[in-house]
């Protein structure tokens, strides 16, 4: 035993002197005792021709698209090389509206998830007892399918649905109100999809504040809400930004929700993609809309893990 | 013993926000589970009379149970096909220094960032440019693109968190390179395994804006039939019964993994 112990330690050191010693990564020390240069592409090499095939042709294929031109007034694309449709795109109010609204509800559905979504965020992260079950509270939701909790909201918000129903029994309004089909059914939708992202990301920044730090504002003579605005918030800054920022970047891209919900009224960016996909076939102005979505998308992703998260946050 | 401490206004307020998330959380679940157990024709409430009558109406609508059979072969492969592809992809990000390696790790979880409406459109193109006809390999491939991020993302968390010096405990006691891999490594990254495994069955089994380009009216997955017949006809009740079938589904499926792997690694 003692040899085999002896021996294991002696292999481990030699390892690690192989690989770098103490400070070298993990991925090092191991291929310390890794041989051959092409190495790592079996495991690669499936997933990557399933990327080439299914993601990088496609959006090839998205790009050729947006060139294109379609015969005026049919769905005909004509083969050419032409920005056409970036100009249409780009030139006209009601496309370039749709880009605001899509933003504007996106912004308004970030604004909504912080200010719900940290209080529970806070209360999580100080639970001990009781946090497997709030977790699964907070989980649950997030797991169900969209379409499902989609189709929740609408039964809650139409005009026999629930929320309508109780107003009127407690006599808080005497008219049922139009929730459905309109812009406040698809917030209370996608913040309702999108608030878990935030509270997750928030409790584990909010977790790894120290209670001391806390006492000692408290122990200075810190109010309650000093505390808060003073010491936890600025603290987790970073939480909320990446939060929202994640939340914004899912927010314009959504799909299911907003075309459930927002009826005939309420177009969003995805939303036309698709009717210009598939019912009012306009696959040139269908793919611009695409890439401008896309680009937005990604920005605020990179723009989360470039320039806002710290270095230590990143992962 | 527990020290009373005066509790602010501030604090207060901070609760009950807390609470009413909660309760917003859960509305729709809650409404919908009630919602199926009405006996109207018409959704509405209150529920007065209980029945099980849209339970039958989901038994005998045979087009919604041909979509279930659908999405279940679809996630359940995609699942399997996305385990065998991910966790090798994960083992090489984790394990080898390449040129480009941080950039093919962001590439390969790439597809969680697109706007999947864009990839559904492209893949309509490409469908379009192949003459491809819509088909269950079709769905399935597609649906392993969308899921396998999840388990590379999931699994390449647990590789790096592993510490080196178990493998290389058993390497240096004569195990070979596959053996260290089944008998030390796999069941100390299982849990990233069933996250990522869980993840992608979930997101196959959820996805609309994908799936919505490559189905056809006879063969489609269940969460589009559910939005396009939503779509076209309204808050249907029978929807209801689905609804909660589903979520009794999610909360069994999020029960034992709660118990097998524990609720943190689903975070």
């Amino acid at each position: 035993m003692g040899d085999e112990a002896a021996t294991a330690s002696r292999a481990t050191r030699s390892i690690e002197q192989a690989g770098g010693g103490r400070g070298a990564s993990l991925a090092d020390r191991v291929h310390a005792w890794k041989e051959g240069r092409w190495a790592f592409l079996p495991g690669l090499a499936p997933v990557l021709l399933l990327y080439g095939v299914l993601l990088v042709l496609p959006m090839l294929l998205l790009g050729r698209y947006s060139f294109y031109r379609t015969r005026r007034g049919t769905a005909e694309v004509i083969d050419s090389f032409t920005v056409d449709a970036f100009v249409r795109f780009f030139s006209d109010a009601f496309y370039l509206g749709i880009l605001l609204d899509t933003m504007i509800v996106g912004f308004v559905v970030v604004l909504i998830c912080a200010v719900l979504g940290y209080p529970l965020a806070y209360f999580l992260a100080g639970l001990r007892r009781w946090k497997a079950v709030f977790l699964m509270i907070v989980l649950a939701p997030f797991f169900v399918s969209q379409v499902v909790k989609t189709y929740g909201w609408m039964v809650i918000l139409s005009n026999q649905g629930f929320l309508n129903w109780l107003l009127i029994e407690s006599g808080l309004v005497s008219e049922r109100l139009r929730m459905l089909y309109n812009r406040t059914g698809v917030i209370v939708g996608m913040v309702h999809i999108l608030i878990p992202f935030m509270i997750l990301t928030l409790e584990s920044v909010i977790r790894q504040i120290r209670p001391q730090v806390l006492d000692a504002a408290r122990s200075l003579g810190a109010r309650e809400w000093q505390v808060f605005f003073k010491v936890i918030l600025p603290m987790s800054l970073p939480g909320l930004v990446a939060g929202s920022l994640l939340v914004f970047s899912l927010a314009i891209s959504i799909f299911t929700t907003p075309a459930l919900m927002g009826g005939e009224r309420v177009q969003l960016m995805s939303n036309f993609i698709y009717k210009r996909a598939v019912s009012i076939i306009d696959w040139p102005l269908a793919a611009v809309a695409s890439w401008v979505l896309l680009v937005l998308a990604l920005l605020t992703v990179i723009v989360c893990l470039k320039v806002l998260m710290p270095k230590r946050m990143r992962a | 013993m527990t020290a009373l401490r005066r509790v602010s206004p501030f604090q207060a307020g901070f609760w009950l926000l807390a609470m009413a998330t909660l309760v917003f959380l859960l509305a729709p679940i809650v409404i919908v589970v009630l919602a199926s157990f009405n006996d109207n024709q018409v959704l509405s409430f209150p529920v007065d009379r209980f029945s099980l009558r849209w339970y039958r109406a989901v038994w005998e609508d045979f087009e919604l149970l041909e979509s279930v059979r659908v999405s279940l072969i679809v996630a359940a492969i995609a699942t399997v096909l996305a385990l065998a592809l991910g966790i090798p992809a994960a083992f090489s990000l984790a394990r080898y220094k390449f040129p480009g390696r941080d950039m093919i790790s962001a590439f390969l979880l790439s597809p969680l960032l697109i706007p999947l409406i864009a990839l559904g459109l492209a893949v309509l193109l490409l469908y379009a440019a192949a003459g491809l006809r819509p088909s269950l390999t079709g769905f399935i491939l597609m649906h392993v693109l969308i899921t396998v991020p999840y388990v590379i993302r999931t699994v390449l968390a647990v590789l790096t968190q592993l510490d080196p010096a178990l493998e290389e405990a058993a390497l240096s006691l004569g195990a070979d390179d596959l053996r260290t891999k089944w008998l030390v490594t796999m069941p100390l990254i299982r849990p990233g395994i069933i996250a990522g495994g869980f993840f992608a069955f979930m997101t196959s089994l959820d996805n609309v804006p994908v799936s919505i380009f490559l189905g056809s009216s006879r063969m489609t997955t269940l969460p589009v039939r559910i939005y396009g017949q939503v779509e076209s006809y309204g808050i249907d009740p029978v929807f209801a019964a689905v609804s909660t079938l589903l979520i009794a589904a999610t909360l069994a499926i999020m029960i034992a993994l709660d118990r097998i792997i524990g609720l943190d690694h689903l975070k």
